[in-house]
């Protein structure tokens, strides 16, 4: 009788304190991802993957590994997602006033400057530009990067990644009025529809992978697989595969992806200090870049006859198109008859550019 | 149009200077800093790099697509 109630209660001697911890963590995610929608394809298998791999002597670990190994470890996953993403984009926004390019570059200031914060606080090289790259709010491109460094936090970048970019708009609006007047925020900008030709748009995602790969060769994989995906989109020949890349291919990998991630979000490695630090540098990463973005275009302003309105460059990050919604939101609160919504999706646009070339910029720097 | 990457450029040449002379003090330092965290020197020459480096790419990008725009309208316009 002993003996069967050992063989099933057994394992309940295997508890350790962390897990319980773990599967609140595991929760929360959950809660997140339900309740609040926040970025609920990645947070709930995120979450749930966090309770699986926390069991005692869970058989689940072995077989996320070898999901692992398949896709994360070799970054297969994050990239085959951003075809996906690629096939996605619209860039006529962007095409039709490209120096919202620039926006899109200040932006990134965050990445840049959280790898000198990170780096103070004793995270060595390839650790500090992982966690930098959090400032991307690009979540294939954080997985890319902290996995190419081999970063022992991917658990922790990951979760601070996604969730980062599910607050924006709760982190980008106060920082956003902190660094503009009244009356910058009350700048109107008239939008001016310009036909952009398809032989721009097909040429576009070609000649940028060129550029950029030749600058930053480390990028050419990230850079690549997005502007491949926005090819099939934009060649108008291949518009199964485009809805394919869209819907079928890019669910399919969120699907794996954040059930994966979990496999480095076993208690051991991730409860510790460091995942609270990496927690708060990710959150100075959005800042700045926030802050970076708004800046940029206040200098632009010092020199230019035609006003921008400065919040529109806090739309220079990746998360698309949350953080474009949220400034022209802001806009018309302001004044009502402000449309800045093609501007800041124009930005926005081109923050996902902007921030792949950055990760591929930190992978240039520190990949040996 | 010309005024943004005018100034762009300036920015670039203000920074370039200062790029050379902080890759040069990296470099004297020795390699043994890949195991140690970065130092504040070189955590803001790869910020200057890093931010350089965006602007260069952003501006060859801008330059391609006005060059791409006038030559297919041109096209079209025939």
């Amino acid at each position: 009788m002993a003996e069967f109630f050992d063989s099933l209660l057994g394992n309940f001697t295997n508890l350790t304190w962390q897990m319980p911890v773990m599967w609140l963590i595991g929760g929360v995610l959950i809660y997140l991802a339900i309740k609040k929608d926040m970025e609920p394809s990645l947070l709930l298998p995120m979450g749930f993957g966090a309770i699986l791999v926390n069991l005692p002597m869970s058989g689940a670990v072995e077989t996320l590994e070898v999901l692992f190994n398949a896709g994360i470890s070799n970054e297969l996953f994050p990239l085959l997602l951003f075809i996906g993403i690629g096939a996605m984009i619209d860039f006529g926004p962007v095409l039709n006033n490209p120096k919202l390019m620039l926006f899109g570059a200040a932006a990134q200031f965050g990445i840049f400057f959280t790898l000198a914060l990170a780096s103070i606080c004793g995270f060595l090289p390839n650790d500090a530009a992982s966690i930098a790259v959090i400032g991307a709010a690009d979540g294939p491109t954080s997985i890319v990067v902290a996995q190419a460094l081999n970063s022992k936090y991917l658990g922790a970048i990951m979760v601070a990644a996604y969730s980062y970019m599910a607050l924006v708009p709760i982190v980008q609006p106060p920082f956003i009025k902190l660094c503009t007047t009244k009356k910058e925020r009350l700048i109107r900008m008239p939008y001016e529809q310009k036909n952009v030709t398809k032989t721009t748009r097909i040429l576009f995602p070609i000649i940028v992978t060129m550029l950029v790969g030749l600058v930053a060769p480390g990028a050419v994989a990230l850079i690549g697989f997005l502007m491949f995906g926005n090819l099939l989109r934009e060649c108008g020949v291949l518009n199964s595969l485009s809805e394919t890349a869209q819907k079928v291919l890019a669910n399919l990998i969120t699907l794996f992806l954040g059930l994966t991630i979990a496999f480095r979000m076993q208690a051991t490695e991730f409860l510790s200090p460091d995942t609270l630090l990496i927690m708060g540098l990710g959150l100075v990463a959005f800042i700045f870049d926030t802050v970076g973005g708004v800046m940029f275009a206040k200098l632009l302003n010092l020199f230019s006859k035609t006003k921008i309105n400065p919040m529109i460059g806090a739309c220079g990050i990746s998360a698309f198109p949350m953080s474009s919604r949220v400034v022209h939101k802001m806009g018309l609160k302001e004044d009502p008859q402000n449309f800045l919504l093609m501007h800041t999706v124009g930005v926005n646009v081109s923050g996902q550019i902007a921030s792949v070339i950055a990760g591929g910029l930190i992978l240039s720097f520190f990949l040996k | 149009m010309k005024k943004f990457i005018a100034i762009l450029m300036a920015l670039v040449a203000l920074m370039l200077p200062g790029l050379t002379l902080a890759e040069e003090i990296v470099e004297a330092a020795g390699e043994a800093m890949a195991e140690a965290p970065l130092s504040i020197g070189e955590s803001l020459m790869y910020m200057l790099k890093g931010m350089v480096g965006i602007f260069l790419v952003t501006a060859m990008i801008i330059l391609v697509l006005v060059i791409l725009e006038k030559a297919t309208k041109g096209k079209k316009e025939e």
